[in-house]
Parts: C-alpha cells; sequence; structure tokens
C-alpha cells in the first residue's frame, strides 16, 4: 500500500513549489537563475513572461522532462528528481506548440492516450465519454484531427491531459498563435477543470489570459523570478492603484510627467498617477487639451510593463 | 499489474501508430512493397533464375526498413508533435514507449512480410524447416536496424535530416550490401567490406535456411555470431546512449 501518496494527498497544500531551481545548459545559457515558487493546490496558477524568459525551461523542469542544474523541485511533495516515477503517475502536461496526430479522431486521442497511461481500453473508453461530454466534443467525437480547426485541435491535446485526472495539470503556452474565440474555447476548458479542484498550471506571455483565469501568478524575466502575488491583490505588488491611457497625438509625454509616471508603449501613452489628486489633475489637463484620456484600476499587464519593460529599459539605459 | 499496465501502453501505441494511420492511408503499405518489389521485378525480367534469392533479400530488406523506419516516427513525435513530451512526462517507461513504437512499425511493413513468404512458397523455397532460421535471421536483423533507428532518433531533432539518413541507412543495409543477388558476385575486396555489414550475414543465414546456398559449419557459426555481435552492440547503444529525460 502506498502510505506515502495517500499521506501527500491530503495534506499537501501545494501542488507544486521550487527552490532555488537553477537550470545551465550544455551550452552555458542560465536559462533560470535560482527560481524559488510555491503554488497552492485547486488553484490555476500562471507563469508569465516574454519569450526566451525560461517559462518553458521551468515547466519541463517540474514536468520531469529536463534535470535542473541545481535546486529542489516537488510537485504534491514528490521530489522531481529522486521521486520521479510518483510525480509522474499525478500530472499530465500539454507542451507548447503540441499538435495531435492527423490520422487519429478525438476520441483515438483521448481513449490510446489514456492507455498509454495504464488504463484499461474499458475506463479509457468511460473517461473519453465524460471528457468529451464536459468539454462539449461529443460531436467531433469521431472526426480526425487533421480536419478540426487551431482552436479546437488545442482543446483536443487540453482534454487528453484533463481526461488523466492527474492531480496537477501542466500547460504551456495553451493559446498562443489562437484566435480569439479559439483562445477562449481553451480558457473554458481550463475553468471547468480548475472546478473540479485540480491544480492547474500555466505559462503564457498573455497578460489578459492571466487575469481571465488565473488565480495565481508569478513573473519570470530572463531566469528570475520577478513578482509573484494572487490576480485579484495586483494592487499591493505596484506602488500605484489607477493607471491612465492618453490619447497619444499632439501630446508632449514629457508634460505628463508631471502628473505620474509616463510609459510610451508602441502608440500607447500609459500614465501611472501616484495619487487621487494627480489623477484629478491629468484628467483636468487632457480635457483642456482635448485629449481623449480613461483611467482603469491597475492589473497584470501594469506589473509585466513596471518590472519587464521599465526594468528593461533602466538596466539598458 | 505492472505487465498489464504496459501491456496496455503497448497495444495503445500500436493502435495509433500503427493500425490506425495504416487503415486511413493505406498508401504506406504501397510504399514500403514498392521499394522490394520493383527489384524483384526487375531481377525477374533480367535474370529469372535469381529470382528465389531475390525475395529472401526483400524480407530482409522489408525488416530492415521497418526498424530504421522508426527513427523519422519518433523524431515526428518528438519535434513535431510534442507527443513523446507529453509520453516522458507520465507513468509510461521509456523501454515500453520503444517496444511500442517498434511493434506499430511492424503494422506497415507486415502485410508486405507476408505477401513475399507467400511468394516464396509458391515458389517452393519455403518449407516448415526453414523456419526457425529464417526468423531468427529476420529478428536480428529487425532489432539491429531499431536499435540503430531509435539511438539515431535521440540524437537528431530535425526531421529533414532523418529523412536523408533513413535513406541512406536503407541503401547501406539493404541495397548495397548481397542481400538481392549472391555475395560470389562482388570482387573480393567488396566481399570483405560486406562481412563487415549485419544485413550480410542475415541474407546468408536465411538463403542458407531456404535452401539458396550452402554453408560450412564455421561460416554458419561466423555469420551468426556476427549478427549477434551487432545486434548486441546496437541494442547496448539505444539503451545507454539514448535520451529520455533530458540532461
Amino acid at each position: 500500500m502506498d502510505n506515502r501518496s495517500t499521506f501527500t494527498y491530503h495534506t499537501a497544500l501545494e501542488a507544486l513549489s521550487a527552490e532555488r531551481l537553477v537550470k545551465v545548459y550544455g551550452n552555458g545559457f542560465c536559462a533560470l537563475k535560482g527560481i524559488t515558487l510555491s503554488v497552492n493546490s485547486g488553484t490555476v496558477f500562471s507563469l508569465l513572461g516574454r519569450n526566451g524568459a525560461g517559462k518553458t525551461t521551468f515547466l519541463r523542469i517540474m514536468t520531469t522532462q529536463l534535470l535542473p542544474t541545481s535546486g529542489t523541485g516537488r510537485v504534491l511533495g514528490y521530489d522531481i528528481v529522486k521521486e520521479v516515477n510518483d510525480v509522474r503517475k499525478r500530472i499530465a502536461v500539454v507542451p507548447q506548440e503540441s499538435k495531435p496526430m492527423y490520422l487519429l479522431t478525438v476520441e483515438e486521442h483521448v481513449k490510446y492516450y489514456l492507455m498509454m497511461r495504464g488504463f484499461s481500453m474499458s475506463e479509457a473508453s468511460e473517461k473519453t465519454r465524460k471528457v468529451l461530454d464536459d468539454l462539449d466534443l461529443k460531436e467531433y467525437a469521431d472526426t480526425l484531427c487533421m480536419k478540426l480547426s487551431g482552436g479546437l485541435k488545442r482543446k483536443v491535446l487540453v482534454a487528453m491531459a484533463v481526461a488523466t485526472e492527474a492531480d496537477v495539470i501542466f500547460l504551456d503556452e495553451p493559446t498562443t498563435g489562437l484566435d480569439p474565440i479559439a483562445r477562449r474555447l481553451v480558457w473554458d476548458v481550463i475553468n471547468r477543470t480548475a472546478k473540479s479542484g485540480r491544480s492547474i498550471f500555466l505559462t503564457t506571455h498573455n497578460m489578459g489570459e492571466v487575469e481571465a483565469i488565473a488565480d495565481g501568478f508569478a513573473l519570470i524575466n530572463d531566469g528570475e523570478l520577478v513578482a509573484q502575488g494572487c490576480v485579484d491583490e495586483v494592487q499591493r505588488i505596484l506602488p500605484y492603484k489607477m493607471r491612465a491611457e492618453v490619447q497619444i497625438i499632439a501630446s508632449n509625454p514629457g508634460e505628463l510627467a508631471e502628473f505620474g509616471e509616463v510609459i510610451t508603449l508602441g502608440r500607447r501613452l500609459i500614465v501611472y498617477p501616484r495619487n487621487e489628486e494627480e489623477s484629478k489633475r491629468l484628467y483636468e489637463y487632457c480635457t483642456e487639451k482635448g485629449l481623449k484620456i480613461s483611467f482603469s484600476p491597475v492589473g497584470v499587464e501594469d506589473v509585466f510593463i513596471r518590472k519587464v519593460f521599465v526594468h528593461g529599459a533602466d538596466e539598458e539605459r | 499489474m505492472e505487465l498489464t499496465k504496459n501491456a496496455r501502453a503497448i497495444l495503445a501505441l500500436v493502435m495509433l501508430n500503427g493500425i490506425k494511420p495504416v487503415i486511413r492511408s493505406p498508401l504506406w503499405l504501397i510504399v514500403m512493397l514498392a521499394y522490394p518489389l520493383i527489384l524483384i521485378f526487375f531481377i525477374q525480367i533480367f535474370a529469372e533464375y535469381a529470382v528465389s534469392e531475390a525475395l529472401v533479400g526483400g524480407l530482409i530488406s522489408l525488416v530492415v526498413m521497418s526498424g530504421v523506419a522508426i527513427q523519422a516516427d519518433i523524431v515526428w513525435y518528438k519535434v513535431e508533435l510534442k507527443f513523446q513530451d507529453m509520453a516522458v512526462a507520465s507513468p509510461i517507461s521509456p523501454t515500453v514507449y520503444m517496444i511500442g513504437m517498434a511493434i506499430s512499425e511492424l503494422v506497415y511493413s507486415s502485410p508486405a512480410i507476408v505477401l513475399f513468404l507467400v511468394l516464396m512458397a509458391l515458389r517452393g523455397v519455403l518449407d516448415l524447416s526453414s523456419i526457425p532460421m529464417l526468423t531468427l535471421s529476420m529478428l536480428l536483423c529487425w532489432l539491429s536496424a531499431l536499435s540503430l533507428g531509435f539511438y539515431l532518433s535521440t540524437r537528431i531533432s530535425d526531421i529533414r535530416h532523418i529523412w536523408a539518413l533513413e535513406g541512406l541507412i536503407s541503401i547501406a543495409l539493404s541495397m548495397l550490401p548481397p542481400i538481392y543477388y549472391p555475395i560470389s558476385l562482388l570482387p573480393e575486396w567488396a566481399q570483405m567490406v560486406s562481412m563487415l555489414v549485419p544485413t550480410t550475414h542475415a541474407a546468408l543465414l536465411a538463403k542458407e535456411a531456404v535452401g539458396i546456398v550452402s554453408l560450412t559449419e564455421y561460416q554458419r557459426l561466423m555469420s551468426l555470431t556476427i549478427l549477434l555481435l551487432w545486434t548486441f552492440i546496437l541494442l547496448v547503444l539505444a539503451r545507454r546512449k539514448s535520451v529520455w529525460r533530458e540532461p
């Protein structure tokens, strides 16, 4: 009897944890520079970062695909290096840019993947029917995956992972390259899975995605963790509560600096007033100049802008 | 219990990489069959007397192609579909994965193998007594090609390189050596070189089993030893050097 698994299942509050995780690749590139991170069970957690920040490396290490150079990692209390088989029984992963097999139907994908993981044919068939039903894929059960849209293909891959009933599901950039409708299809699946009490760890560089589906998030930049928190409590991470987006045409960003911190992002001009008084003065200034202005509470995008964009620009200077 | 789970995993791999794709795209069966059959067609036209020997060569060639083909599928699953990543992060072991993939490759070549056996029987070169040695030589040949293919698949990540390599390996192992034709047709130096290739020995043993050539006790022992040695070396290489969890 696996006493350890019973003990862990009932007491582990952490779906996964990493301590000073370092990864140096064979070519000397340091992808992770001592990541320490903890994710609670039963939550949707997102690791956010730009391309090449180290998100996939972290996910591949935690899912036992890649060995860390140093540091420790645990999934549901099991060590990812020393107790690899225990970890693998309890996780499922959808890798970045993964694709279904063209000549298999949706149903076959899920069923054979479950059998590969050791389920009997009858168990696999039953779980497949349930997951296809739950994820609104029933009507495509007999459709070859080569005939599905990009969004549905991703949905099939997520269904494969969900059907395993693994305690922790890892999704590496599950919506990259998808149009907004397809992206919503995948979000819907993630939300439904999370409601069943399982933990979901996903990586993304889409800030809207984090706000739409995640409970907690961490921001990684150049292999280092630069922010971590709950999506609903972003204001604790930042020194500002509000942001203002100002029409950039005919305005001199320098002039706006007296109303708060000004950041130009392409054709967008964002101002972070430090207090209500500055917000009020900014509004009056824009009204007087005839510039469009809109206020909104700070969100995950602002954490990204502050910690990655501004920090990166400062470092370059 | 673990054995049952492994058997299910192997069955699933055979279904998803072998049976289902073959049913939906039977063109692969024709591709597999066409290569050796075309050679036999020309041999039939230009040297009818050598057809029986060529049929044995075709069998050896089929098992080599079946073994080597694993590399393209594994790289396809690893690099293009990322399916292997899903397998690594699951309870399936690399050995079970390799066995499942290997057997699934046989699905593509099985109809061709059966056809060649039928043709051999029709020509009167196959009887019950020849089956054990014929099976052994084919099995060792398949294991060698399979191990080589599996090892290469874990070292090469560009599918275009794999396709090129697959063609070259098939030529080096099943076209150039004396598989379809008698070894005696080669000049002495080429005979020496061909003795280094495992398929030469598999063909010699298979041809002797069906009574096309006769080997001395020493020659038979030497061929069997060399073939076993190659199989052992390539199996160890595949087991030891292949990468499942990346370092």
